[in-house]
């Protein structure tokens, strides 16, 4: 295996593992890949970072030439942006019902998820990636709603207005005195 | 005076060096620290995990201010070797003396040691910031330090010479380019939490 993919393979795991310590060190959980479980979340971090080593370590000698220090850099780079993409996503599909992971007391209304990686801690990254877009397609629909409405009474206003009359007594034409 | 500086650098190295082949498990330890992946890829790790570390948004946000500035003294230092190496180069360990070497022979200049300019610079920017991360960082630096030398690839002074680097590095970004990237690292933060990510 090319050093470049093993190092890349290495790093990726290991920082999943590392995320997943993190998150469950501080309840983040929208980065976990078992929700309902944080200890397993963190034994599972744990149990990635001792494996990759491992694997990256045993599998060929690295005392010999390999990457250069830029090279080492961009690599770092993108297996963390693999592993941070992976855990976000991986957790976001392993949790549909975003009430199961909503801490009581700390629900949001719909739209305004608290900003930053705090929203983490009661959703997962998918359901609030779609919340700012659920907000103007309901008001959207809101508005369709108004609009119809308004557009159904606008047709039946003018047939109103060519029924005739009921006389109620006292009328305002002056030659009826 | 120079001169009782030379020799005393090379007995140290002599020294330290001179403890290859002792006892194989130590062997085997810094034959595992020496390489440009073991100790940067954990140290790397520490800062990953700072940036999502926290108790609360503001402790967060400090952590991960400290993350951008050490980020930022890691391209200073490196900066700082790059002008070094085209001024001056000094001969790898291997190539003037005789050494027990654990590790390949490498074509740089040996002063300052990069590797060891790469982990101070971690170390210490993170130390101004996360005292307990800080200092697991510098334990590291300094076992990475120790196993440069160990294993025959740089001197003791080419370690100081580093650490000096790093030291310098860690200066420039936290204090005299704090005015200047504190607001773009507001901003970049900002950008981050809106995507979720900070």
């Amino acid at each position: 295996m090319p050093i470049e993919l093993a190092y890349v393979i290495f790093v990726t795991f290991s920082a999943l593992g590392a995320l997943q310590m993190v998150a469950a060190r501080y309840g983040l959980q929208g980065l976990f890949f078992f929700p309902a479980r944080p200890r397993t979340s963190s034994l599972a971090g744990l149990l990635t970072i001792s494996v990759s080593y491992y694997w990256f370590f045993s599998s060929a000698d690295r005392n010999v030439p390999g990457l250069e220090g830029a090279q080492l850099t961009f690599f770092f780079c993108l297996s963390c942006l693999l592993a941070v993409s992976i855990a976000l996503a991986l957790s976001s599909l392993g949790s549909r019902q975003p009430q199961s992971l909503r801490p009581p007391g700390q629900a949001n209304p719909p739209g305004s998820p608290p900003a930053g990686l705090e929203a983490l801690k009661g959703a997962s990254y998918f359901q609030l990636l779609r919340a700012p877009l659920r907000l103007p397609a309901a008001r959207a629909r809101r508005l369709f709603v108004h609009w119809w409405w308004i557009s159904l009474l606008g047709q039946a206003g003018p047939a109103s207005a060519q029924r005739p009359r009921k006389a109620r007594g006292k009328t305002d034409d002056p030659g009826s005195d | 005076m120079i001169q009782e500086v030379i020799e005393l650098d090379r007995a140290l190295f002599e020294a330290v060096n001179g403890l290859v082949g002792r006892s194989p498990w130590l062997d085997g330890l810094m034959r595992l620290l020496v390489n440009e992946y073991f100790v940067p890829v954990s140290m790397s790790l520490v800062l990953l995990a700072l940036w999502f570390s926290g108790a609360n948004p503001h402790l967060r946000k400090a952590n991960q201010r400290a993350v951008l500035y050490a980020i930022l003294a890691q391209g200073l230092s490196a900066a700082i070797i790059a002008a070094n190496n085209g001024l001056y180069f000094r001969p790898r360990p291997f190539a003037t003396l005789p050494v027990n070497l654990l590790y390949y022979r490498p074509t740089d200049s040996s002063f300052p040691s990069n590797p060891a300019a790469m982990a101070f610079t971690f170390a210490l920017v993170i130390w101004l910031f996360h005292r307990r991360a800080g200092a697991g960082l510098l334990l590291l630096a300094l076992l990475f330090s120790f196993a440069r030398v160990y294993c025959g690839v740089h001197l003791p002074s080419d370690i100081l010479g580093g650490a000096a680097v790093g030291g310098i590095a860690a200066l420039l970004a936290t204090v005299i380019l704090k005015g200047m990237v504190e607001p773009l690292f507001r901003i970049a933060i900002g950008l981050a939490r809106s995507f979720y990510l900070a």
